[in-house]
């Protein structure tokens, strides 16, 4: 999401009035629904709505991917920070009835079967598929998350009038044939990054020049206390801060072998700091060198960013990652795994964080970033980059652009 | 030294320098098994009655006559099929159980190794 990289900077008086209502379409959105590309939406819309543009969110009654069929909020509209949302009835492990009629419609007749399996086992809405197809027409319709039924049947069916937000990273499901069925057919895909595209233009073939790249914002007027968030947790000595889930979706075991093994060879520097949700497992005689802060609130997340020496993301299934984002404004640099392309191209761009493919590289990286010549430095360089490249109102502006050229 | 003049592709050139030079890549057993524990518990299922789909008209023929012999044949089937997933449930929660106190010696052992470096 460079200056280099992106569609060229638009200007808010030249930005292109949209001729359509837009609607935003995922299968889980509200106050209390987790998830990194959950989060994007809200924030999209909200940057969207300021920017004059006339939006609503088409979701399920779900909460989110953990809880995905149990109704928890109620069917029908209501509004979220002022944004209006429909919500249709959820539905799992069956196709919706206007795909059972026509399979080959949706490129169903070439998948395997455990494409369509994993396509039943999704959560979906029989009712918004329905009701999208009969109103297609009458508004432009965003896509989010690639990988499940509102997406895959939902793009298909607004064909036109669809644009998709995909939020791909490379996943065994990002090389299902149905994948690549829906990057092949949808009209628009909005991607979060330079390294998006890549694997889009990889995987279906797609020229680059019809994949923007909008990218995301960040808040940038989050402001953490580092000194008052050490003194109240009395916490002093380096700190390395990972921010997340606490599984192997966000590679933290890695993370955890990798520390021990250095903490064996070289004392227990530097301290992990942890937040996120989840249960912790870890053995016994390494609680002593990890702080878990747990689920914490976005001022303490903020304050411990600037408490962290170091923010580690070893994910290597990343579109775009907001935690390396929020380390950055407040000035501290990152560490990721090699293996995401998309982190370790922000970090390029950024000139502000290092990655490591094994222990050894790991192990020389802390060391780099724990050097005060350095550390400092490379974050300084990250915050300038998240002021310059992050802010919601240009998002806003590049979505606009690129749904209406 | 102005905050530009420090380049990233140059301290991953130091740290590749560094590691090529250094000691041997340790390796890391019980991470490798605790990435095959999902899988683990996922292959170790037996289903005695995978889902039949029927896209097709020529599929849709196979899977009718598939239910009906599987409804023949259930009775014998399913008491066996039920066995085997206690025993390879078994199985996999004996392993887990292993690599969980195989991580717990680690750790101990881990944090006598840095006490030496603490003194």
């Amino acid at each position: 999401m460079t200056a280099s990289s992106r569609e060229p900077a638009v200007q808010a008086d030249v930005t292109p009035a949209l001729d359509m209502p837009v609607t935003i379409v995922l299968p889980w959105y509200g106050p209390d629904t987790a998830g990194g590309a959950e989060a994007h939406a809200r924030q999209l819309v909200q940057a969207l709505q300021q920017a004059g543009v006339e939006v609503e969110v088409w979701t399920t009654t779900a909460r989110d991917a953990r809880t995905p069929l149990a109704p928890y909020y109620p069917v029908g509209w209501s509004t979220v920070d002022g944004i209006p949302v429909r919500r249709f009835p959820a539905t799992c492990g069956h196709l919706p009835p206007l795909v059972r009629r026509a399979p080959a419609r949706f490129g169903l007749d070439k998948c395997s079967i455990h494409e369509w399996h994993l396509l039943e086992s999704l959560a979906s809405s029989d009712e918004l598929l329905a009701t999208l197809e009969a109103e297609r027409l009458s508004r432009r319709w965003v896509f989010f998350l690639y990988a499940f039924p509102t997406t895959f049947f939902g793009a298909q069916l607004a064909g036109d009038h669809a644009a998709l937000i995909p939020c791909l990273h490379d996943e065994p499901y990002a090389r299902y044939m149905t994948t690549r069925h829906l990057l092949c057919s949808v009209p628009l895909i909005m991607a979060n990054s330079r390294a998006e595209v890549q694997l889009i233009q990889q995987i279906s073939g797609r020229p680059t020049t019809r994949c923007p790249i909008v990218g995301e914002g960040i808040d940038l007027t989050a402001q953490g206390d580092g000194l008052a968030f050490r003194r109240a947790h009395g916490l002093a000595g380096p700190l390395l801060f990972f921010m997340g889930r606490r599984d192997h979706t966000k590679n933290f075991p890695l993370l955890l072998a990798y520390l021990e093994r250095r903490w064996a060879e070289h004392g227990p520097q530097p301290q992990l700091l942890v937040a996120g949700a989840g249960q912790l497992h870890v053995p016994p005689a390494l609680r002593p060198w990890i702080y878990d802060l747990g689920f914490v609130s976005e001022a303490e997340k903020y304050s411990a960013y600037a408490a962290a020496d170091i923010f580690c993301m070893p994910s290597v299934l990343e579109s775009y990652s907001l935690v390396v984002m929020e380390a950055w404004l407040h000035g501290t640099p990152a560490l990721v795994h090699a293996d995401c392309a998309v982190t370790v191209d922000h970090c390029r761009q950024a000139n502000a964080g290092l990655w490591f493919r094994s222990y050894r590289e790991f192990d020389a990286c802390l060391d780099r970033l724990l050097d005060s010549r350095v550390g400092p430095r490379l974050g300084q360089n990250g915050r300038d980059f998240v002021l310059r490249e992050c802010r919601w109102e240009d998002v806003a502006h590049r979505f606009i652009h690129a749904l209406n050229p | 030294m102005n905050r530009t003049s420090i380049s990233v592709d140059e301290l991953m050139a130091e740290v590749r320098t560094i590691t090529q030079s250094g000691s041997a890549e340790p390796s890391f057993p019980l991470l490798q098994f605790s990435e095959l524990e999902p899988q683990l518990r996922e292959t170790s299922r037996v289903i005695g009655s995978p889902p039949l789909i029927g896209r097709t008209m020529y599929e849709r023929l196979w899977t009718l006559i598939n239910r009906a012999v599987r409804r023949g044949v259930s009775a014998a089937v399913d008491p066996v099929v039920g066995q085997q997933n206690e025993w390879n449930a078994a199985v996999a929660d004996t392993l887990i159980d292993l690599a969980a106190l195989a991580a717990a010696l680690q750790g101990e052992t881990s944090r006598l190794q840095a006490a030496r470096h603490d003194r």
